[in-house]
Order: structure tokens, then C-alpha cells, then sequence
């Protein structure tokens, strides 16, 4: 057994982070049933890109079959996009644009695959050889990374970003990973259940990130009001140690058990949580050697390496006061929200909006027909959401500073309200708008009642676009500046040819006034070589 | 339809938040009547009427709906303030004089709630106070002391026609049982100092000590209000804590350094409008610094400029001077106090 | 007497000042950015030459001549105010004989139908078209200003100008002020109105 192991696995957060709220958590809605499925939807309808960026085609064509578990958009392992997975047997029905519910309205392309179940039988070979059991340890970094990115793994805690590019870190980098199952939003429960039922699943994606990362150290973070999953857990890593072999590198795992409070599931706010640190500003946590992973993310790796099945669905919470059947569920990915409402018994007449993820940092929604997606972690049926716009009207802002208190990341969030209003550009960067985490602990403490982080969406879209149209102008600048510099080089180097060639015609206009057959230049060149030769005989 | 922000707020409502420090200002508000007399009340409602109606007719002609925002109660809390800062039998129109420059200059003009850089209340004070410096100081005697008082007819006989159904006016109510007329305790010393006289002497008047009385019976008045707004957490402790501690200590060093010139700490806090100055006026939100390291200087300033203002100035009460004079320096203090931003290593100096 | 050592005392000190403030301006002097540059700087650098210059360069320096600032389509709107407010100038509307505000554009080469001819190499200001003679050419969209400057002189009228980023991309985040309820009039200002009052 481990020296580094105390049987004191778990202990209270040593650290704290600034700021913070503690808005109601309707978290017993949803946390209190177990884990269970919905019907399949009949069509799913997949976006190309999880992370709303950049066209990608695809070589597929309508009324092909397509198995479950088949690869519909691959993508490079340097990109930063993911592999999508059909998640069904059937056939693609479609492939054009739909709305993915992107704030601008505007139309994504994606595919819509009708389901056709098929019998076992019909089932290819290419299905069974996914259930091959492999030890991960037998596997090096750059097969453990390269099976990652082939089942399409991304971050699922809510940002979406691809798991293989946050694995690839250069090797002795990372020396903590931390797994983030805080989950402080509101609402959320899934991380929660997924401990309670799952633990060893967690802790078994936690070590192949690990090993992948060669990190030593494992901390899980988790907020003191979930006790029924951090007693899972204690249990699960118990067991492991009891498994463990002397021939086992050093490893340290701890749960960190920290108090409740929003949003100290943040990245940046979980990491000085639980080792005091800040992650300098513009730089990432692996500058720190830390790698933190959310645990739906690490049941997906588990299932991904140990049991070699693609990512094709997740735990979704579905919750709010208008739901029937309120609970975790397992969702593919790309099922219409309308199935989800008519399979829980979602109550749509009183229903003006929905929102995906939490009341917080989530989107809201009016049209049931999008699909969920990678990132989809909740889904929100409350009546407290009247409209899809928040509040239509605010009120001024008097500079009390309850958002300056509540800010996790000591900006002064009012001020950055008056820059963003008053479109002043620089004074918003000075003030470090980018170092914004877009937690909305701000708006929720307003007395106001503003809007701010949609002040600051906005802001920091216009900062970026005017600095995408700066650094285009720049390039253009600096290329038609040496197209001039190279034309004048032209210019005059043609100049000096032309003029040496005059030169060299009147030179031998001159000559021939002199001498008219040249014979009078031959004979002294003549001479003077048998000048230089005598000079050079001694 | 999609929007990017699913927003929930769940924070008192800044109406509230308005209302709940008017409500605030009653204990000393009623002190303040119980000693003072009815003319107090009359001119809340004189100033609050006002502030409300000036506010109701800048919105219509700025095109604002004037019911709708007139709501958000700050032109109540101005109005209650500046009627509980003028003396008792002020005349109906020069309040209506000081209120209505405050909420229409001092406030509407500059763009209405949060966009004011000085405290309105405390510029229509001044206003009044350099316009009519006497009828600004002619505050009248503790009940025990007076020959007279004015009950509430009286009161508003005088307030509004200047004099009462049987001739009397404001100067037969200043008058004391012997003779002299009744300032507050701060101009009292003011002047006693500019006679010569010492601080134990002062202190030794009885006149001064029960005139002194009842102004320490006012402040606690507001300090309780204050204390009910800083444990409901409507304002934070910074600005007034900062402030009495700032007062108490520099007079302190005064008294330590010439016990004889001048006053006590324990005088000084309880004295003038220290309490309400400490919790209602120097916290406004709006015209205060916003950064809390900020707003900790920001009220040790104005402590320290109402103690010098008080000792060596020409006006016996100094915290709108000091609340102003820190209005304007705000931007700066804001500007020098911005919190490290998390992950901020290295501070980058940017002097403009 | 008094009088007189006042001012000579004033005087001196004054004069001391001025030397001291004067030796500050040679000694500490800040080199600014040249006029020229900081328009140069707000220009789109397209080069598209709508403006009647070869180039937003000459412009600048035109500008600097007294030139008016509304002459640049491609900066539009925001490129006039930063001008104006760089040159305190009063902001005033595009020059339409110059041409709209258009969303950015960029060059394609219909690769097939290229006869290699190298009059679109010549004729692109930012050297954003690689080819040789009698070869195909293509344009490296990321340097492309879409100037438009390619199409005319293209014997076989090869070159599209598609809009270069989808609607998607270009979207930006709405600002939320318009539904604030400070910046909603409760009734629309009506002149007829205030005629009626008076």
C-alpha cells in the first residue's frame, strides 16, 4: 500500500475564494431519483461543431444508413473540434441548417438522422469489436489521447472544449489533476447523481487522465452539499487502495470538500479553492501543473478507454417546476427538446421559455425544436422564466457595490458596466473586462436589476471583433507598405541600368571618336600584360 | 429565439433598498421632532412634496415616464434629508428653493439616479446655507430651555406667513428663560472660543449642556437607524465606521494636543449632524467612491475635513462642505483604488 | 521699494520657470505619432483606392492636406467618427460617389478557368495573389483586403468577391441597452407638441 495514503481521504478546504453568492438551490428537484433513461427520439438532429465556430463539410449524403456508434464528422486531432458520433441506427435524413438555439437566431448546419432500430442481428461486426476489454495501463500517451479524441470526448461541464487537446499538455507538465465536481449552479444535479451511483466509474476516468497526464496527484473538489456523493466516493477510493499493489507509482487522491457557495465551480475559482493558487491572467492552469476535469467528463473517459464506447449521450438534468418527471436522465446528444418535454411530461402551456444549463451562466430558449448538444448538462422548465428576455426593463445603476462583493474574480464589475454602456473600448480592458468568467453573480446581487454580464457579452464581442479588424489591417498595411518599398526598388533598379547603360554607350561613343577600329586600345591592353607580367617575375 | 444570458437577480430592488432607509432616518427623525418641535415634520413634508414633484416634471419634459421612475424613492430620501438638515421654522419657500435645486440642478440636469457627481442633498443645503445664512442657523431651543414653543399651529403660521395669529415670530421663540437666543451646540462653542473662553468653561454653561443634551438624543436617534441599516445590510460598514473613527481621532489629537481650544471626541460625535452625516449622507452610493478600499479614504477624508472645518473654519457644521469637497475627488480615489483583479501578478501603472 | 523688490522677486522667479519649463520641452520632449501615421492608422487599409488615392497611405496624407474624411467606404461609419474625433472634425455622412459601407469581401480565383496571365498580381496592392506566367493563380484569402482592385484588369472575368465570413460569424452580441427602460422614451418627442404648449 501507498505511504502517500492517509486514511483520511477527505478534508475541508483550506483555502477560499473572493466573493461569491448563495442564491436557492432547487437542487432536491432533481437529486432525490435515480438515474434512468427516456425513450429514443425518432429523428436526432447533430450540429457539425459543438463550439459554434468555423463550416465543416462532410461527405455524407442523404438516405445513407449509418450505425450507431459511426463516425459522422471527424475531425484533426490538432483541431480544436471533436469527432460526432451517430447515435442512433438510421439513416441521414437530412443535412442543411437548423437552429441550434445560437443567441443571433441564426441557422447551424447540422445533420438529422432518422432512427431505425435495428435487431441484433442486422448489427455489423464494427459493433462488437467496441466491446473488447483493454487495460489502459498497457496503453502509451499517445494511444490513450488518440482513443479520447476518436470517441469524441469534450469537456462536459459546461464549456464544451474538446478533452484530447486539454490531455495533449507537454509531458512533466501537469502534476495535479483536479476533478471538478462542485457543481454550484443551481438547479444542476447530474454530477451529483452521477457520483452517488457511479463513484468507481469517476475514479477509474480520473486515473487514466491521470496516467495520461502523468500526474501525480489526484483532488477532488466538491461543495459540502452533496454529503451522499462525497461518502460515494470516499468509499470508492477506499476500495481502490484496498486493490492497490505495491508495484503502483505514488499517488495521492484526496477529496476537498469545499462550502457551498457560486460559483466555486469555476475553473480558475476550484483551482485556488483547493491549492490557494491563482492562475496568472491570460495563462492556463496547466502553467500551474494543474489539469481540471469535470467528472461527467471522466465517466465518459472511463467508458471511452475501459469499455471502448464513443460519447454518444450524457447525463442530463432535466428540472423546473413545470417538469412531471423531473430527474437525471441519459440523453443522446442531438435529441430534440420536444421529446425530452413530451417523454417527462413537461407542462407546455405554462411554459414561456426553457433554459440550457444552469439559471446562471445558461442560455435561454424558446424554441422546443432545437437539440441538445455536448454541453448540454441541464435543462430548465420553470415558470419563474416569464419571457425569453430577461426583465424588460432595469433600473440605473446607483454604484452600490454589492457586485463588486459578489464578484469571484475582484473586478469592479459597475465600473465595467459604465465603460460597456458608454462603448469606451480601452477603459474596459484596463479594467481587465477579459478576465470576466461571466459567472453572473453580479447581475444576480444587482438591486437594479441590470442585465451586467449581457453588457459584458457584448462588450467583449465588439472588443474582439475591432481586434480581428486591426490585426487584418495591420497585415494589410505592412504588405502594401513593402509592395511600395518593392516597386520603388524595382523602379530605381531600373533606373540605375538604364543609366548605366547610357553609360556605357557613350563611353563607347567616345571611344570610337578616338579610335575609330579600336586597334589602338588592343595594342595598349597588349602592353600592359606584358607589363604585369615582368612585374611579376623577380 | 435564443439569448445568451439566462439572468436570474434575486437582490432587494434599489426602490426598496430607498425605501428602507427613509424608514430609517424615523428614530431620529422623531427625536429630532420631539425636541425641535412640529416645524421639523411640516418641512419633511414640505421637502418631500417637492423633491417629488421636481423630479415628477423633470422626467415628463426629459420624456422619462416620471410615475414609473419617481418610484425608485430617491427623491423622497433627498427631500427627508435636506428637510431634517434645515432648522425648524425655515420658510415654506426656501426650502421649496433648496429642495427643488437639488433634485432639478444637483441630480436631473447631471441625468437623474446614479448619474449625479455630488450628493444632491447636500448642494441644496449649501445652497440654502450661503443664500440665507441666517434664517439657515435660526434653529430654536430644547423645550426645557425655551420660554416658548410653537405647537403645530404655530409652527405652520410661521413656516408659511412668518408669523403667527398673534404676532409672534421666529425670534420670540429662539429666545431662552434668560434672555439669549439659541444656537446649536456647535455654534454655541464657536462662538464662545472666538470670546475667549475654554473648553471647560464651555462645558460648564448650562445652558450649553442642555441644549447639548437633546442634540445627543438626536444623533443616537440616527445612530440606531444607522445600525439597523448596517446589520441589514443595506449599506456596509466602510463608509461610516471609517468616518466616526476619522472624527474621533482627529479631534482626539486636537484635544490631547490643547485640551482647553478645543473639543472633545465624545462632543464632536454626537454634535451637528455627525450620525446622520456618517449614515445617510456619506453613504450615498452614488456620489461615493465605489471601490471599497476607496471608500474607506473617501470617509476618513471627510472626517477629517469636518473636524477641520468645525475647529477652524467659518461654519460651525461642515459635512456638506466635507461630503462635497470628497464628491469631487471621488474619480480620482476610484481610479487609484481599483481591487487586483484575480490573477493579476504584476500591477501595470496606468497614470492618464 | 517694497514694490520693486516684489517684482523684481516675482519676475526672477518667473523667468526661472520659464527657463526651467522651456528646457523641460527640449529635454523631455515626447515624440509624437506624425498626423499622417495616426490617420494611416485609422484607415481599413484595404487599399481598395475608392477614395480616389492609390492606397489609404496617400489618403492619410490627404486627409492631412484638408481632404474630406468621409471618402473611405470600407472604414464606414466608425471610421469616420474616429477620424473626426481624432482631427476634431465634425462627423459627417459617407461620400456616396465613393461607394456604400459593405460587409468585407475577399478575392476567389475560379482555379479552372485562370489563363495565368498575372494582371491581377500586378494590379493587387498587398501582394495577396501568388502565380507565374502561364500558371494558375490563387489568392491567399487570409491577406486578401478585398479591394475589388483584381476583377477589372482579369481578361476571362475568373474572380468572384464573395462576402468573407457568414452571417454566423460575423454576428456580434447586441448591446442591451436598448431595452432599458432609461433609454425608452415613454412617448415619442413630438415637435406638434411643444408648437401646441407655446
Amino acid at each position: 500500500m501507498n505511504q502517500l495514503v492517509s486514511k483520511s481521504i477527505a478534508t475541508d478546504a483550506q483555502y477560499r475564494i473572493k466573493g461569491g453568492i448563495h442564491p436557492q438551490e432547487y437542487k432536491s428537484l432533481s437529486n432525490q431519483q435515480p438515474i434512468a433513461s427516456i425513450q429514443e427520439p425518432p429523428f436526432y438532429i447533430l450540429p457539425f461543431s459543438d463550439l459554434n465556430k468555423g463550416s465543416t463539410t462532410t461527405n455524407l449524403e442523404i438516405a445513407q444508413p449509418v450505425e450507431q456508434g459511426q463516425i459522422l464528422i471527424n475531425s484533426e486531432l490538432a483541431n480544436l473540434s471533436s469527432v460526432v458520433h451517430s447515435p442512433c441506427d438510421g439513416v441521414i435524413a437530412d443535412i442543411s441548417e437548423f437552429d441550434l438555439g445560437h443567441p443571433s437566431g441564426l441557422e447551424q448546419p447540422a445533420i438529422k438522422i432518422q432512427a431505425m432500430p435495428k435487431s441484433e442481428l442486422e448489427r455489423s461486426a464494427h459493433a462488437d469489436s467496441l466491446t473488447d476489454q483493454i487495460d489502459y495501463q498497457s496503453l502509451t500517451n499517445e494511444q490513450l489521447i488518440k482513443s479520447v479524441h476518436q470517441a469524441g470526448i469534450v469537456g462536459l461541464g459546461g464549456a464544451g472544449f474538446p478533452t484530447h487537446i486539454k490531455l495533449s499538455a507537454p509531458k512533466d507538465s501537469i502534476h495535479t489533476l483536479i476533478v471538478n465536481a462542485m457543481e454550484c449552479e443551481p438547479y444542476i444535479t447530474c454530477d451529483d447523481r452521477l457520483l452517488r451511483e457511479h463513484p468507481q466509474s469517476v475514479l477509474k476516468g480520473a486515473l487514466i487522465a491521470a496516467k495520461t497526464v502523468s500526474a501525480n496527484r489526484i483532488l477532488f473538489g466538491i461543495e459540502d452539499n452533496k454529503p451522499e456523493a462525497i461518502a460515494a466516493l470516499k468509499t470508492a477510493i477506499e476500495n481502490y487502495f484496498d486493490e492497490l499493489t505495491s508495484t503502483q507509482e505514488s499517488l495521492e487522491i484526496k477529496i476537498i470538500i469545499a462550502k457551498t457557495k457560486y460559483p466555486s465551480g469555476g475553473e480558475k475559482q476550484i483551482i485556488e479553492l483547493l491549492t490557494g493558487q491563482q492562475v496568472p491572467k491570460g495563462q492556463l492552469p496547466s502553467s500551474l501543473g494543474i489539469l481540471v476535469q469535470n467528472v461527467a467528463t471522466l465517466e465518459a473517459l472511463n467508458k471511452a478507454i475501459n469499455q471502448r464506447q464513443v460519447m454518444t449521450k450524457r447525463l442530463v438534468t432535466i428540472t423546473g417546476n413545470l417538469v412531471g418527471k423531473p430527474g437525471n436522465y441519459w440523453i443522446p446528444f442531438g435529441t430534440p427538446v420536444s421529446h425530452i418535454a413530451e417523454q417527462l411530461e413537461v407542462n407546455l402551456e405554462q411554459l414561456a421559455c426553457f433554459i440550457f444549463g444552469g439559471p446562471l451562466m445558461g442560455t435561454r430558449h424558446s424554441n422546443l425544436e432545437i437539440p441538445t448538444k455536448k454541453s448540454t448538462n441541464c435543462i430548465i422548465f420553470d415558470s419563474a422564466y416569464k419571457t425569453l428576455e430577461y426583465p424588460a426593463k432595469h433600473q440605473e445603476c446607483i454604484r452600490c457595490g454589492e457586485c463588486e462583493l459578489a464578484c469571484p474574480m475582484n473586478l469592479v464589475p459597475q465600473q465595467l458596466y459604465w465603460f460597456a454602456k458608454s462603448q469606451q473600448w480601452e477603459a474596459l480592458e484596463e479594467q481587465q473586462l477579459f478576465s470576466c468568467i461571466d459567472c453572473a453573480a453580479c447581475s444576480y446581487v444587482c438591486p437594479s436589476e441590470i442585465p451586467l454580464v449581457s453588457y459584458y457579452q457584448f462588450a467583449k464581442s465588439e472588443i474582439k471583433d475591432i481586434k480581428n479588424k486591426q490585426i487584418k489591417s495591420d497585415l494589410a498595411k505592412a504588405r502594401f507598405d513593402n509592395r511600395e518599398k518593392r516597386l520603388a526598388r524595382i523602379k530605381a533598379e531600373r533606373e540605375e541600368k538604364r543609366r548605366k547603360a547610357a553609360e556605357a554607350r557613350q563611353l563607347a561613343a567616345a571611344n570610337k571618336t578616338n579610335d575609330p577600329d579600336g586597334k589602338k586600345s588592343a595594342i595598349e591592353a597588349a602592353l600592359q600584360r606584358v607589363k604585369a607580367k615582368k612585374e611579376n617575375k623577380p | 429565439m435564443s439569448n445568451s444570458h439566462a439572468f436570474l437577480n434575486d437582490a432587494r430592488p434599489t426602490h426598496q433598498l430607498m425605501m428602507l432607509v427613509c424608514l430609517a432616518l424615523i428614530p431620529g427623525a422623531a427625536a429630532q421632532i420631539h425636541f425641535l418641535g412640529w416645524g421639523i415634520l411640516i418641512n419633511l413634508f414640505i421637502c418631500a412634496g417637492t423633491a417629488i414633484l421636481a423630479e415628477m416634471l423633470i422626467l415628463k419634459l426629459r420624456n422619462k415616464p416620471p410615475l414609473e421612475t419617481v418610484k425608485d424613492n430617491s427623491a423622497l430620501l433627498t427631500g427627508l434629508l435636506i428637510g431634517l438638515a434645515i432648522p425648524p421654522l425655515l420658510p415654506w419657500w426656501m426650502s421649496m428653493v433648496g429642495v427643488g435645486f437639488a433634485i432639478i440642478i444637483a441630480k436631473q440636469i447631471y441625468g437623474g439616479l446614479g448619474f449625479n457627481p455630488f450628493n444632491p442633498a447636500m448642494v441644496g443645503y449649501v445652497l440654502l446655507l450661503i443664500s440665507f445664512p441666517v434664517e439657515m442657523t435660526a434653529w430654536l431651543p430644547s423645550p426645557d430651555l425655551a420660554t416658548a414653543a410653537p405647537n403645530i399651529i404655530e409652527s405652520i403660521q410661521i413656516i408659511f406667513f412668518g408669523q403667527t395669529s398673534s404676532g409672534a415670530n421666529i425670534t420670540d421663540y429662539q429666545k431662552l428663560a434668560d434672555g439669549f437666543t439659541m444656537a446649536t451646540p456647535l455654534d454655541h462653542s464657536k462662538t464662545a472660543f472666538s470670546l475667549g473662553n475654554m473648553t471647560s468653561e464651555i462645558f460648564q454653561n448650562n445652558q450649553f449642556l442642555k441644549g447639548t443634551g437633546h442634540w445627543f438624543w438626536i444623533n443616537l436617534g440616527y445612530l440606531v437607524g444607522g445600525i439597523y441599516l448596517l446589520i441589514s445590510r443595506i449599506i456596509h460598514w466602510h463608509i461610516p465606521v471609517s468616518f466616526l473613527l476619522s472624527i474621533a481621532t482627529c479631534s482626539t489629537l486636537l484635544f490631547l494636543i490643547d485640551g482647553q481650544n478645543y473639543l472633545p471626541a465624545s462632543f464632536h460625535l454626537f454634535a451637528g449632524a455627525t450620525m446622520l452625516g456618517a449614515f445617510f449622507i456619506a453613504t450615498d452610493p452614488v456620489t461615493a467612491s465605489t471601490t471599497f478600499k476607496g471608500r474607506i479614504i473617501y470617509a476618513v477624508l471627510i472626517g477629517v475635513f469636518v473636524v477641520v472645518i468645525r475647529t477652524f473654519g467659518g461654519y460651525p457644521d461642515a459635512i456638506a462642505f466635507a461630503v462635497l469637497l470628497l464628491n469631487i475627488a471621488t474619480p480620482t480615489i476610484d481610479h487609484y483604488t481599483k481591487p487586483k483583479v484575480y490573477g493579476e501578478k504584476i500591477e501595470v501603472k496606468v497614470y492618464d | 521699494m517694497e514694490i520693486l523688490y516684489a517684482t523684481a522677486i516675482i519676475t526672477l522667479f518667473a523667468v526661472v520657470c520659464g527657463g526651467l519649463l522651456g528646457f523641460a520641452s527640449v529635454k523631455f520632449k515626447v515624440e509624437g505619432n506624425p498626423i499622417v501615421e495616426q490617420i494611416n492608422e485609422i484607415l481599413p487599409q484595404t487599399q481598395c483606392g475608392q477614395c480616389g488615392h492609390p492606397g489609404c497611405k496617400p489618403y492619410a496624407e490627404a486627409i492631412a492636406n484638408g481632404e474630406a474624411i468621409n471618402r473611405c467606404p470600407p472604414g464606414g461609419e466608425a471610421g469616420i467618427k474616429a477620424l473626426a474625433e481624432l482631427l476634431d472634425l465634425e462627423i459627417i455622412e459617407l461620400d456616396d460617389s465613393c461607394g456604400e459601407e459593405a460587409p468585407a469581401r475577399v478575392a476567389v480565383i475560379r482555379e479552372a478557368e485562370c489563363i495565368g496571365c498575372t494582371k491581377c498580381i500586378q494590379a493587387c496592392p498587398v501582394d495577396a495573389i501568388v502565380g507565374a506566367p502561364k500558371l494558375m493563380h490563387t489568392v491567399i484569402t487570409d491577406e486578401c483586403t478585398g479591394c475589388d482592385l483584381c476583377v477589372p484588369p482579369c481578361p476571362v472575368d475568373c474572380i468572384d468577391m464573395p462576402i468573407l465570413q457568414s452571417a454566423l460569424d460575423s454576428w456580434k452580441v447586441p448591446s442591451p441597452q436598448v431595452i432599458n427602460i432609461n433609454e425608452v422614451t415613454s412617448e415619442p418627442p413630438s415637435k406638434i407638441k411643444l408648437e401646441d404648449a407655446v
